[in-house]
């Protein structure tokens, strides 16, 4: 057993949107290992429960929760089945994403626009809002975003622009309610993942278009390579725990150099 | 007074949303100066019919046109004013915002979506509308108008949601420039600062403006507000070919605040 000192996240409960698989489930599985207890949500039950089952196997309390995150009641429903559960919620992980599809903006339907809208960033607000009286209350919370490289620079992904509008939001939505907050205890930061090697499960592409998006980044990445799924755990961990207590408002890219 | 030949935009076009007052009247006013003829759309037609007849006195000939830029149906019929009228788009102005004020944890969801609705979707259902006429040209200039709370350092109190939608313009701006640099389609975006505008529209009541401004006004290291016309010339380069090689590009206006 190592000994995780500041990044102990024992007797801490962490909610996370979309932990059913990709770097959400990789946010579960780093909550756990580090002592805390799980609410993994995502729109795919099957998908979440997968999940809790691999956190209770690492000896933690979790709890599956199905829900859209894009719809306020749904949101409501999650956080209060998550305090039913496991008492509390201490860390929130915003992680629930989806691409647009790739057409050329003129070509975009509205309502495929406003679902990535609502999915991606409106999502943060109903999540946050719905977290925040207990964190409050409690006079500390960390609050994490997944934003994305695509909010910070654009052409690592073609035809991401909604995506990427998206992601820019929840950066300023990040860095406007981390100041915002700043006084109270909670801290809300955001984490800028560049291309990770997950499964598409959920994000809306085919196999076939990942495979295509990833040949076309590949040459933009400095590092050479996508990253492991697992490489995203520590700078979650740093985050949701007192190892950053001096940090809001701020975002952290993890992205092979794409940004630098 | 005409600007610099480089500015010039004789036989051009420009729309502009939210035209009908504050720094959309001074958009208008910019590119009629520059010899463009304007549509200029706002919610509330007396406005946009006064900076009409403003434009007018440049001797540019303009368009009103009443309208709502988040809801779509409004937008393409903004679109058709200006190619019925004048046959063309040359410049885009996405302009229009609102705001409400509340923290995370108190505003409503009707507020949020609002602020919203009008700011991110409002600029996305202009450009999507007006980018066929500008591929079919080959050429156009889009400007969307962000601001300082999009970007680090822009804090106010009560602006999360404006904030998040001038973000994620910021982003919206990047990624288009990028998928329609090719095109002749360039897309920037003006990030002000406080401009000593009138309150008109945005939604903020003139008190809770005026406690922004008292609040801000010690950080603007240039020690005052923005005048509105001090916007114009930043717009007539942007929509111009004086910006000829410049898209994907975010242009603070705003005292030094964020420097």
């Amino acid at each position: 057993m190592v000994t995780h000192g500041i990044f102990d996240l024992s007797g801490r409960v962490a909610l996370v949107t979309a932990g059913g698989h990709g770097i959400g489930r990789e946010y579960c599985l780093a909550m756990a290992e580090f002592g805390a207890d799980v609410a993994c949500n995502d729109i795919d039950i099957t998908l979440a429960e997968e999940t809790a089952a691999l956190v209770e196997r690492r000896g933690r309390r979790a709890a599956a929760i199905r829900a859209d995150v894009s719809k306020p009641e749904e949101v409501e429903q999650m956080v209060r089945s998550a305090v039913d559960k496991l008492g509390a919620i201490d860390i929130l992980f915003c992680n629930a994403g989806i691409v647009n599809p790739l057409v050329p903006l003129h070509e975009l339907s509205v309502e495929a626009w406003d679902r990535v809208v609502d999915v991606n960033l409106t999502s943060m607000f109903l999540c946050v809002r719905a977290v925040l009286p207990m964190m409050l209350k409690k006079g500390k919370g960390s609050i994490i975003g997944t934003a994305s490289v695509a909010g910070i620079k654009a052409g690592s992904a073609p035809l991401s622009y909604c995506y990427g509008a998206t992601k820019a939001g929840m950066i300023g939505f990040t860095r406007n309610a981390g100041v915002h907050y700043a006084p109270t205890g909670v801290r809300i930061n955001a984490i800028a993942p560049g291309l990770h090697d997950t499964r598409p499960v959920g994000l809306g592409l085919t196999d076939e278009q990942t495979e295509e998006l990833k040949k076309t980044v590949s040459p933009s990445i400095p590092m050479g390579r996508f990253a492991e799924p697992a490489e995203i755990r520590g700078l979650a961990v740093f985050l949701a725990s007192d190892a950053s207590s001096y940090v809001t408002g701020q975002v952290f890219s993890t992205d092979g150099g794409i940004t630098a | 007074m005409k600007l610099f030949d480089l500015f010039d935009l004789t036989g051009k076009v420009a729309v502009v949303t939210a035209g009908g007052h504050g720094l959309g009247r001074e958009y208008c006013l910019a590119m009629a100066e520059c010899g463009a003829d304007v549509v200029c759309n706002d919610i509330d037609s007396e406005l946009s019919a006064e900076t009409v007849r403003q434009v007018a006195q440049f001797g540019a000939r303009a368009a009103s046109v009443q309208g709502d830029v988040s809801k779509p149906d409004d937008v393409a019929r903004m679109i058709e004013t200006a190619l019925t009228h004048f046959g063309r788009i040359d410049v885009l102005f996405c302009n229009a915002g609102i705001t409400r004020p509340g923290a995370a944890h108190e505003m409503r969801y009707e507020d949020w979506a609002a602020v919203v609705a009008v700011n991110l979707r409002g600029t996305f259902l202009c450009m999507k509308a007006a980018i066929p006429a500008m591929l079919a040209q080959k050429k156009g200039a889009i400007i969307s108008t962000a601001s300082i709370a999009g970007l680090p350092g822009g804090y106010a109190p009560d602006t999360l949601v404006y904030a998040a939608t001038k973000a994620a313009i910021i982003g919206l701006t990047r990624h288009a420039a990028m998928a329609y640099a090719k095109d002749g389609i360039r897309i920037n975006a003006i990030a002000p600062g406080l401009h000593d505008t009138r309150p008109v529209g945005l939604g903020i009541p003139p008190e809770v403006q005026e406690e922004i401004k008292k609040l801000i006004l010690p950080r603007i290291p240039l020690g005052r507000f923005g005048e509105p016309g001090e916007i114009r010339p930043l717009a007539a380069f942007l929509a111009s070919d004086a910006s000829g090689f410049v898209t994907g590009q975010v242009f603070v206006q705003d005292g030094g605040m964020l420097a």
